[in-house]
C-alpha cells in the first residue's frame, strides 16, 4: 500500500450524548480512520449510524467523549488560539440543507464574505473581486451578489454554500450530505463542481452520504458506517467490486438499478427488521440482530477492524 | 384491459400574492385496471400535485382544479362529486400513500384504530369488527406481533413499520387504485428495499392498480408498467417502462437518465443540466425545457410542441421528431446510435 | 392525433443549444426582506385600519389638547355636562373639559405602554439570548430565577412598591410592571436564540472562525428581530391594560396626574347619571388595545418567514 500523506485521522473516536433517565446515546463508538491530503473519504451508511456526528467531531463542532482528531498531525482540541484559528480557516464544511444553512437576512455577497473577513484583509474592490471569481467558479452570475438566499433555488443555495466554503482557500472541506436534499439534475451539477474544485485546489474531502453510487464516483476510500461503528473500510474500488461485510454487502444490493432488465428484485439480499436503536446497545456485534450469518460469538464480543490485505478492513468474526 | 381512470386536460394553479402559479399545465393521461404507472420527474416539475389532484385534495384557498379538466374514474366523474360524494370517494375508491408517515399518521390514535377507522367510515363495520380486520391488514404488510401492536401509537413504531401502516390504511377498503406519492423518500436504502418489495408482492397479489410518483428512476424500473416524465406541469415523454429506460428519445428523458453515475465514469465529470427548471410563475412560450436542452433549436422557443405517437404507448412532446428536423442520435451511453 | 405542421420553415430547425447560464437567469424582481415584509402588511386591510387608527389615537394623545384649547386642568362652572358641540366630551364633576382631559391621560397610559413593553423587551431579550448563548448550568440558573420571579403575583410588587416609594406615580407603576414584565419575553428569545445557536448557518460561520460577538450582531439580532417586535407590540396594550386596572382599582396614577384608567375610575362614581364620563376613557383603552393586538397580527404574519414566497 503507498505511503498517503494523511492530513486528518480520526483516533478512536467516541461521541456520547447523554439522554434522559441517565442512558446514553453513543452516536459514534469507536471509530478509527485517516484521510489523505487530496483525497475524497466517503462515508457511507443508514439515517442515525453517526456519519454526521463523525463529521462535526473532526471539525470541532462536539467535543469527543473520547479518542482524538488529529490535524496535520496535532490534536485539534489542544490547539493554540492562533492554531485554532488556521485550523477555521483549513477546514470547512457543506451541509446538507440548502434552505438552513444560509443566513436568510444576509445578502449572497455578505455570506460569502464572512469567512475572508476574518482570515483575510481584503479591500472593498479586491472582496469584491473576489466575491464575483468565486461566483462565477459556481457558476453564477454577478448579479446573484445583491440578492437575498431566499430567491435562488435550492440547487443554486447549494452552490452558494460551496463558495461560502471556498472563500477562506480551505484544504479540508466535510460535506455533510451536500446532494441529498437535490433533484437528480442538480446533484450532478454539485458532484461536478466539487471534483473540479478538487482538482484545481487539491483539496481532502470528507464525503459523507447515504447515496452509494455517488460515493463510489466521487471517492477514493469507503467507510460503511453501522449504528456507531466502522464495519468495514477500503479503496472504493475494491470495497464495491468486493464487499466483505454481510451489512455492506446487504447495503449495495439495495441500491436500485435503473435498468428494467436487471431483475434487482429477485437478485438482491434482503435484510429483515431494521436499524435498532443507538441508545444502550448490548454487547457483541451491533449488526447481530439483522446479520443473517450471525453466530453465538457474534452476540458475546464486537468483532474488531481488522485488515484483510490490500487496505481492506472489515469488522466481522466469520470472515 | 380496461379503463380505471381517466384525466383529460388537468389544469391545477395555486393562488399566491405574486399570481398564480402554474403547476399542471393541461395533462392527458389514463390508468388501466391493475396496472402500475410511474410519474416521474423533479420537485416542482407537477408530478405530486396530479396525484392530489385525483382526490381533488386542495382547498379552494391554496390550490384549484381549473374548469374544464375532467377526471374519470371508474365511471364517476370526480369533478362533479359534492363534498360528501367526495368524502366517500376518498379512502373507498382511491387509496393514498403519502411521503413522510409521520404526518400521515395521527399521533394520538392507536395503530388498530387508524387502520380500522376508514373500515368504520365506508364499510359500516363495528368497531370491534374493524380492530379484526385491522390486525388481517397489518399481518398483511409483515408487521410482526400485529396483535400487539393494533395497540401501539406511531411514535413507538421506526420509520419503514410506519410506511406499513400507512399501507395498511391504504388497503383497508379494498380500493381499486392505489396512489404512493414518493412513498419510500424519507426511509433508508435497506428499509426503503423492503417497502418496495412490499407493495409489489401486494400488486401482484390484489391486483390493485397503483400510481406511483417518484423522483428517483432508479426504484421505478423493475417496478411499473409504465411510466410519464413530467417536466413543468406537462408530460413530456411517456411509454412502457422498457420504451422510456431503453428507447427514449426526449433529451429532459436522456438527461434524467444520464444524471445517474455509472460504474465506467468513476472519477470524471458527470453529466449534468444546465441551469434549474423554469419558474412556473411566469408565462411559458415553447417547449419549457427549451432554455435547458442542448439540442434546442429556434421553433422550441416559439411553439409548444404537440405529442406525437413512436409506437402505440410511446408518445412524446418535442421539436426533434419533426420531419424538418436534424436526427438525434440517442447519447451513447443509452444505448443510442441505432434510432436516428 | 396530433400532427406536425408541414409548413414551418427550415430555418426554426438548426440546433443551436442553449446558452450555460440562460436557465439561471434571474426572473422575478428583486425584493429585499423588509419590502416584502411590507407588501405582505400592506395587503393586510385590517391592520393597515388597525396601524392608521393608531396613528390617529397617537396624535389625539399628543394634540388634543391644541385642537380644543381647554386647558385640562381648569376647573370651571360647567359642571358634568353631556358632550356637545362646546364640549366635545363633555365636561366633569369639577367642569373641566374631558376632550382634554382623556388627551392628556392618554399621555400617562400610552407613555408607561411603550416605555414599559420597551425597557422589559430590550432587558428580557438580553437576558434570555445570554442565557441561551451561554447554555449550560448559567442557563439552567437563569431560568430558575425567571421562575422564581414571574411566580411573585404582580399586584403584590406594585402594592409594597408604592408603600416603599412613597408615592403613586408613573414612576412606580412603570418599576412594578416591569419588574415582573421582563420574564415572558426572556422566555421567548431564548428559545428562539436556542434555535438559532444549533442553525446550520451559525454552524458554518463558527466553522469560519467568526467570533461570538460578530456571530451575535450578524446571525442572532437580524434574525430574532422580528420576534423581538412582535412581541413589542403585543406587550403594549399589555401595559396600557394594567396601568388602567391599577389606576382604576386606586393603586395607580392618583390626581392631579390621570390616565386613562384614573379617568375611568372617577367616571365610574357617576356612571347613572353620566355615562359618558366612563365612556370615552374606557372607549379609549379599548380601541388602542384593538388596534394593537390586531397591528401585531398583522405584523407578526407580515415578518413571519415561513409565510414567505
Amino acid at each position: 500500500m503507498p505511503e498517503r500523506d494523511t492530513l486528518v485521522s480520526v483516533e478512536h473516536l467516541k461521541q456520547y450524548f447523554p439522554v434522559s433517565h441517565g442512558r446514553i446515546l453513543k452516536a459514534v463508538d469507536d471509530v478509527t480512520f485517516s484521510i489523505a491530503r487530496g483525497e475524497t473519504f466517503g462515508l457511507v451508511g443508514e439515517s442515525g449510524c453517526g456519519k454526521s456526528t463523525t463529521g462535526r467531531a473532526i471539525l470541532g463542532i462536539h467535543r469527543p467523549t473520547w479518542g482524538r482528531v488529529c490535524y496535520d498531525g496535532k490534536d485539534i482540541s489542544r490547539f493554540t488560539r492562533a492554531e485554532k484559528m488556521q485550523f477555521h480557516k483549513k477546514a470547512q464544511m457543506i451541509f446538507q440543507d440548502p434552505y438552513a444553512c444560509l443566513d436568510p437576512r444576509m445578502t449572497i455577497s455578505s455570506i460569502i464574505r464572512e469567512g475572508m473577513d476574518v482570515h483575510f484583509s481584503y479591500s472593498r474592490q479586491e472582496a469584491n473581486d473576489k466575491i464575483n471569481q468565486l461566483l462565477a467558479q459556481v457558476g453564477l452570475t454577478e448579479d446573484y451578489a445583491s440578492r437575498f438566499p431566499h430567491e435562488l433555488s435550492g440547487g443554486q443555495r447549494q452552490r452558494i454554500g460551496i463558495a461560502r466554503a471556498l472563500a477562506v482557500e480551505p484544504e479540508f472541506i466535510v460535506c455533510d450530505e451536500p446532494i441529498a436534499a437535490l433533484d437528480v439534475s442538480i446533484q450532478a451539477q454539485v458532484i461536478n463542481l466539487l471534483l473540479k474544485v478538487q482538482q484545481e485546489r487539491k483539496h481532502g474531502y470528507l464525503f459523507i452520504s447515504h447515496d452509494l453510487s455517488m460515493v463510489r464516483h466521487i471517492s477514493q476510500h469507503v467507510g460503511v458506517m453501522y449504528l456507531g461503528s466502522m464495519v468495514e473500510m477500503a479503496p472504493s474500488e475494491e470495497i464495491y467490486a468486493h464487499p466483505l461485510h454481510p451489512y455492506t454487502k446487504a447495503l449495495f444490493s439495495a441500491i436500485p438499478t435503473p435498468d428494467p432488465d436487471a431483475n434487482w428484485a429477485s437478485t438482491r439480499i434482503k435484510l429483515s427488521g431494521e436499524v435498532p436503536s443507538p441508545i444502550n446497545t448490548p454487547p457483541g456485534c451491533k449488526f447481530c440482530q439483522r446479520c443473517p450469518y450471525a453466530t453465538a460469538a457474534c452476540h458475546e464480543s464486537a468483532p474488531e477492524l481488522r485488515d484483510m490485505g490490500t487496505g481492506h478492513e472489515v469488522a466481522c468474526h466469520i470472515i | 384491459m380496461e379503463r380505471l381512470l381517466e384525466v383529460k386536460g388537468l389544469h391545477v394553479s395555486f393562488h399566491t400574492y405574486a399570481g398564480d402559479i402554474k403547476a399542471v399545465r393541461g395533462i392527458t393521461f389514463g390508468v388501466e385496471k391493475g396496472e402500475t404507472l410511474a410519474l416521474v420527474g423533479e420537485s416542482g416539475c407537477g408530478k405530486s400535485v396530479t396525484a392530489k389532484a385525483l382526490m381533488r385534495l386542495f382547498d379552494r384557498t391554496s390550490g384549484e382544479i381549473l374548469p374544464g379538466s375532467e377526471i374519470t374514474f371508474d365511471g364517476t366523474d370526480v369533478m362533479k362529486l359534492t363534498k360528501k360524494e367526495l368524502h366517500a370517494f376518498r379512502g373507498a375508491q382511491i387509496g393514498m400513500i403519502f411521503q413522510d408517515p409521520m404526518t400521515s399518521l395521527d399521533p394520538t390514535m392507536t395503530i388498530g384504530r387508524q387502520v380500522g377507522e376508514c373500515l368504520v367510515i365506508h364499510q359500516g363495520l363495528s368497531m370491534k369488527e374493524a380492530q379484526r380486520q385491522a390486525i388481517e391488514l397489518l399481518r398483511m404488510v409483515d408487521i410482526p406481533h400485529p396483535e400487539e401492536r393494533v395497540k401501539s401509537y406511531p411514535h413507538q413504531l421506526s420509520g419503514g413499520m410506519r410506511q406499513r401502516v400507512v399501507i395498511a390504511t391504504a388497503l383497508a377498503c379494498n380500493p381499486k387504485l392505489i396512489i404512493a406519492d414518493e412513498p419510500t423518500t424519507a426511509l433508508d436504502v435497506t428499509i426503503q428495499a423492503q417497502v418496495l418489495d412490499l407493495l409489489r408482492d401486494l400488486k401482484q397479489r390484489l391486483g390493485t392498480a397503483i400510481i406511483l410518483v417518484t423522483h428517483d428512476l432508479g426504484i421505478v424500473a423493475d417496478f411499473s408498467d409504465r411510466i410519464q416524465v413530467m417536466y413543468a406541469g406537462q408530460i413530456v415523454e411517456r411509454g412502457t417502462t422498457h420504451e422510456i429506460f431503453k428507447e427514449c428519445m426526449h433529451p429532459y428523458t436522456w438527461a434524467l437518465l444520464r444524471s445517474i453515475p455509472r460504474d465506467s465514469q468513476k472519477g470524471t465529470t458527470l453529466y449534468s443540466l444546465n441551469g434549474t427548471p423554469p419558474d412556473l410563475l411566469l408565462p411559458i412560450t415553447g417547449c419549457p425545457f427549451a432554455s435547458r436542452c442542448e439540442y434546442c433549436m429556434p421553433i422550441c422557443r416559439q411553439q409548444l410542441p404537440p405529442e406525437t405517437d413512436l409506437s402505440q404507448t410511446h408518445r412524446i412532446c418535442c421539436w426533434l421528431q419533426h420531419p424538418k428536423a436534424p436526427k438525434v442520435a440517442r447519447p451513447a451511453e443509452l444505448g443510442g446510435g441505432m434510432n436516428a | 392525433m396530433n400532427t406536425f405542421d408541414l409548413n414551418l420553415s427550415d430555418d426554426l430547425f438548426t440546433i443551436e443549444g442553449c446558452n450555460a447560464d440562460e436557465g439561471e437567469k434571474l426572473l422575478r424582481p428583486h425584493t429585499t426582506f423588509l419590502k416584502d415584509a411590507w407588501r405582505r402588511l400592506r395587503n393586510n386591510k385590517i391592520a393597515i385600519a388597525a396601524m392608521c387608527l393608531l396613528i390617529l389615537i397617537a396624535l389625539y394623545t399628543l394634540f388634543g389638547t391644541m385642537i380644543c384649547g381647554y386647558d385640562p386642568t381648569k376647573m370651571s362652572k360647567e359642571m358634568n355636562q353631556a358632550p356637545s358641540l362646546k364640549h366635545w366630551f363633555g365636561t366633569d364633576k369639577l367642569g373641566r373639559d374631558l376632550f382634554a382631559r382623556v388627551s392628556i391621560g392618554g399621555r400617562v397610559s400610552m407613555l408607561i405602554g411603550v416605555v414599559g413593553a420597551l425597557i422589559t423587551t430590550l432587558f428580557g431579550s438580553i437576558y434570555g439570548s445570554v442565557s441561551a448563548f451561554i447554555g449550560g448550568k448559567v442557563d439552567a440558573i437563569m431560568m430558575r430565577f425567571v421562575e422564581i420571579i414571574s411566580s411573585i403575583p404582580y399586584l403584590i410588587v406594585v402594592i409594597m412598591l408604592s408603600l416603599m416609594m412613597n408615592d403613586s406615580g408613573v414612576k412606580s407603576i412603570l418599576l412594578a410592571l416591569c419588574i415582573v414584565g421582563w420574564c415572558q419575553t426572556a422566555r421567548l428569545v431564548r428559545g428562539q436564540v436556542l434555535q438559532l445557536v444549533n442553525s446550520d448557518y451559525v454552524t458554518a460561520a463558527r466553522t469560519l472562525g467568526v467570533s461570538n460577538w460578530k456571530i451575535i450582531l450578524r446571525h442572532m439580532i437580524p434574525n430574532t428581530m422580528s420576534v423581538i417586535i412582535v412581541n413589542l407590540t403585543f406587550r403594549i396594550p399589555n401595559y396600557i391594560f394594567s396601568e388602567a386596572f391599577l389606576s382604576y382599582v386606586g393603586l395607580g396614577i392618583s390626581s392631579p396626574d390621570t390616565s386613562w384608567g384614573s379617568l375611568a375610575s372617577a367616571g365610574k362614581e357617576n356612571m347613572f347619571f353620566h355615562p359618558y364620563q366612563l365612556f370615552f376613557p374606557a372607549l379609549m383603552i379599548a380601541l388602542t388595545m384593538l388596534s394593537f393586538t390586531l397591528f401585531g397580527d398583522g405584523l407578526r404574519d407580515a415578518l413571519d418567514p415561513k409565510l414567505r414566497r
